[in-house]
């Protein structure tokens, strides 16, 4: 494979590393002019919302979720790009991991935001989401924790705060670059936030054992975040959700597309901030597997999933199996299934074709086939209760579609706002591997012993 | 007596000051090493405590939520769905989170403990120099008599 | 495991009996008045949002021309072991000593968790602020609340008439009996089809039917235990 070749002197990367923040470029204003515009608009609709009632949505009796868990899901999903990749990749020593981490763990932070709103705003009466907060209160009452609401609460916002606080470990030391390199306000904020970082050994040796073991404590919290999601779902009576492995199904899923949504944003990146030496091939390449991967993994979920449905023959669950497979859903249900593995399995497989822009197209396709997933799991149920007098059927109004686009919008406007104010590369985490392997290609292990070796 | 303050380029002319520190008898507590990337040397100081202190997290936060849906359901004592007031398979998952956010909290208060940071007037005075890639090598006379 | 409610009060239910079920629909609009159900006109309606606390459902049985066509009254089950109460987050809905599933409005933030993982479908929710075409606002019932936009509602085996039907028996210094609670679709019933009253008092007249051989529960297979019994016959 043909790669660009890496710099390697420190001056040169920390320039590169930092341009974004001082000459963003044009494309940067271009891509927040567009997502801010989405986000307006989203504002627009979710004040609508807001004042006329949850009427304007397409929900109704029985399809009292649609969209807004939809979103919900997808969002959770897509946070299982960065922390839990990141941390899989830190923990097992992977050094091509590198230019990678906090494009990751970043996505996590602002996908988790943007999912955890949805809880919020799809309420009756979000005005009153707070009280699914344990606190004494006046009326007396405390959370019912035998509600996977209740658990959904603690699990994200467990998940979300270990997620800010992963991100924001490895970002001390580059603060304090900033904060050395900056003057004025900058000088004084960045200065605050790296909490007066000196760079000594002991800080780097702290810091270091701090970020392992907040690797190894939030690998387990994602995988109980995205199971809590699906557990929303299987812990009711319904067809199609009352499922065991639902769990593993969803947090599969998550991690599908949060790889996929981690390679757009990469590719993003990489083109916007003119960053096409440290983002290279290899780490396209090798995120392509891991999407190979959870390709095959999702068809072999939903293989089993719907085969367990069918076979079973039961009537309510049949009459959501057909609706999806031959039915009214049928053709978004057959793209989902091109969308995630029929396209994708197959261009991921062919190394020719595991290139950048061969993963892009792949990671497209995954993140429409997911989304549409997640809305296929959740409608079809609902639209066929058990007394088929009751059966319903779902269409979206503008308000749904344009809050949906808003999430799109925000979640890259949040991205663009985060790659102009900290540097979207970690600095010292690319340069520790440097000295080591061929730049980040060869796995090093015990960096100290390889080091010594050299001197 | 002044703070000395020796600058160095690299890791190699930093080893290399820091043999020649030793031999001249200047004991490694009165040294201190700042660079802008981990450097991998033997470090000074006591020994970590940061993942003890993350267990004793987890285990606080076991304890806390444990204690919190126990006494809140009985408290609220509401029937719901023929459900025991107390159940330990639903409890579990709260106790399961809140272990998790007792650890993580835990490592991090730890971790700017043991690494001396959030402190008043810890300003870097070598920051410029840190910054620019280079290797700063601190030599505190107050240790060295000490 | 399972937690049960125990208590010496009156355990409430419903027979209703299919064969004498002429699928007229007063109960529906005596519910409807009784309760202070906003209408929400034919194009809401068709979208799926209208409220009805007890609904007429009909199958067609048979090929044309032998079609028969039954019709069953469907109202909250008030189940024992409800599946909608636990999912509440909030405890807006929960089992109340007297066998009643309960709905608090003012506990309720509108997750329609409950709505979802209901089996019966009998769980509305109010999209809109609720609002009635002149004259009707002024024929609405003192004695029930009205439900605020955003949160859900179902039948209270009308709550308002328990009550004052307990307070009546407790004046008198006797136990309930029947004839003491009807509620508004019970009292509605042309054909006499249905009946209402105290499920733990062997001599009243639902326990009776309760034990008939034609008596089942809706959905008996999900083990929810429904307060609702229905008779129809052994066929």
């Amino acid at each position: 494979m043909k790669d660009l070749q890496p710099n390697s002197n420190s001056e040169t990367i920390t320039a590169d590393l930092l341009r974004p923040l001082s000459k963003p470029g044009l494309g940067w204003y271009t891509t927040v002019t567009i997502s801010g515009l989405l986000v307006l608009l989203a504002a627009v609709a979710l004040g609508y919302q807001f004042t006329k009632g949850l009427g304007v949505w397409g929900i109704n009796r029985p399809v009292f979720w649609a969209l807004d868990i939809t979103n919900f899901v997808f969002w959770i999903g897509i946070s299982h790009a960065g922390t839990l990749i990141s941390a899989i990749l830190r923990v097992t020593g992977a050094e091509w991991r590198r230019p990678v981490t906090r494009c990751a763990e970043a996505i996590t932070v602002f996908a988790l935001m943007i999912g955890a709103l949805f809880p919020i705003i799809h309420l009756g009466r979000p005005q009153f989401f707070y009280w699914l907060v344990p606190y004494p209160n006046e009326r007396g009452l405390w959370p019912n924790f035998r509600s996977p609401l209740a658990w959904d609460f603690f699990a994200i916002n467990t998940y979300l705060l270990g997620s800010i606080i992963y991100l924001y470990l490895p970002l001390i030391p580059d603060l304090a670059l900033l904060r050395d390199k900056s003057s004025g306000l900058f000088r004084r904020v960045y200065g605050a936030l790296c909490l007066g970082w000196r760079g000594t050994q002991l800080q780097w040796d702290r810091l270091e054992r701090a970020v392992r073991a907040m690797a190894v404590i939030i690998i387990p919290v994602a995988v109980s975040v995205h199971t809590i999601v699906s557990w929303d779902f299987a812990m009711t009576i319904r067809p199609m959700w009352h499922s065991t492995m639902f769990g593993p199904y969803f947090v599969a899923g998550a991690i599908f597309s949060g790889i996929a949504a981690l390679i757009l944003a990469m590719a993003v990146i990489r083109r916007v901030f003119h960053l096409e030496n440290y983002l290279r091939p290899v780490h396209f390449n090798n995120l392509g597997l891991l999407l190979l991967t959870m390709s095959l993994i999702w068809f072999y979920f939903t293989f089993a999933e719907y085969l367990t449905s069918w076979y079973g023959n039961e009537p309510e669950e049949m009459a959501v199996f057909r609706s999806k497979v031959s039915g009214v859903y049928a053709p978004l249900f057959w793209g989902t299934v091109v969308c995630c593995f029929a396209i994708p399995a197959p261009l991921l497989a062919i190394k020719r074709f595991r290139t950048i822009k061969g993963t892009m197209v792949a990671s497209v396709l995954v993140v429409i086939g997911m989304w549409f997933e997640r809305f296929l799991i959740i409608v079809p149920t609902l639209t066929q209760p058990k007394f088929t007098f009751n059966w319903g059927s779902y269409t979206p109004t503008w308000v749904e579609l344009s809050l949906t686009a808003g999430t799109f919008g925000y979640f890259v406007l949040l991205y663009s706002i985060f790659s102009r104010l900290f540097p979207i590369i970690a600095i010292w985490e690319y340069k520790e591997g440097l000295p080591l392997g061929e730049h980040g290609e060869q796995t090093v292990v015990g960096v100290p012993d390889a080091e010594l070796e050299s001197v | 007596m002044d703070t000395e303050v020796r600058v160095l380029n690299n890791r190699h002319e930093a080893v290399a000051a820091l043999q020649q520190l030793e031999r001249d008898g200047v004991p490694k507590s009165a040294i201190t090493v700042m660079s802008s990337e981990p450097l991998h040397l033997e470090c000074e100081g006591p020994k970590t405590r940061i993942p003890l202190f993350g267990i004793i997290g987890g285990l606080l936060g076991a304890a806390f939520a444990i204690l919190l849906t126990v006494w809140t359901s009985k408290r609220v004592g509401l029937v719901t769905g023929g459900m025991p007031i107390v159940s330990p398979w639903a409890f579990g998952i709260i106790v399961f989170e809140l272990a998790a956010l007792g650890a993580i909290l835990m490592t991090l208060g730890r971790m700017v403990v043991e690494a001396r940071l959030a402190r008043r007037g810890r300003g870097s005075d070598y920051g410029k120099m840190v910054a620019e890639g280079k290797i700063v090598i601190e030599i505190d006379p107050g240790a060295t008599k000490g | 495991m399972k937690e049960e409610t125990k208590s010496n009060k009156p355990q409430w239910g419903m027979v209703i009996d299919l064969d004498r079920c002429t699928g007229c629909e007063a109960c529906v609009v005596a519910c409807r008045v009784e309760n202070n159900i906003p209408a929400v006109g034919p194009e809401e309606a068709a979208k799926g949002r209208s409220i009805n606390w007890i609904r007429v459902e009909r199958y067609v049985e048979g090929e044309y021309p032998d079609v028969k066509v039954k019709f069953m009254p469907v109202l909250c089950q008030h189940c024992e072991e409800a599946p909608c109460e636990p999912v509440c987050p909030v405890y807006a809905t929960y089992r109340t000593d007297e066998g009643l599933n309960a709905q608090v409005y003012n506990r309720c933030v509108g997750t329609r968790y409950c709505a979802n993982n209901c089996p019966y479908t009998v769980r509305f929710f109010n999209f809109f602020d609720p609002k009635w075409d002149a004259p009707l606002e002024k024929a609405l019932n003192p004695e029930v609340s009205i439900r605020p936009r955003g949160v859900m509602e179902k039948c209270t085996f009308c709550i308002q008439r328990i009550r004052k039907g307990e307070e009546k028996a407790k004046d008198e210094e006797r136990e309930v009996r029947d004839g003491d609670v009807v509620p508004a679709c019970v009292q509605t019933c042309e054909t006499k089809a249905m009946y209402f009253g105290n499920l733990a008092d062997p001599t009243s007249e639902v326990s009776k039917l309760s034990k008939s051989n034609r008596a089942m529960r809706l959905l008996e297979d999900l083990g929810t235990k429904p307060r609702v019994i229905y008779l129809n016959k052994g066929d």
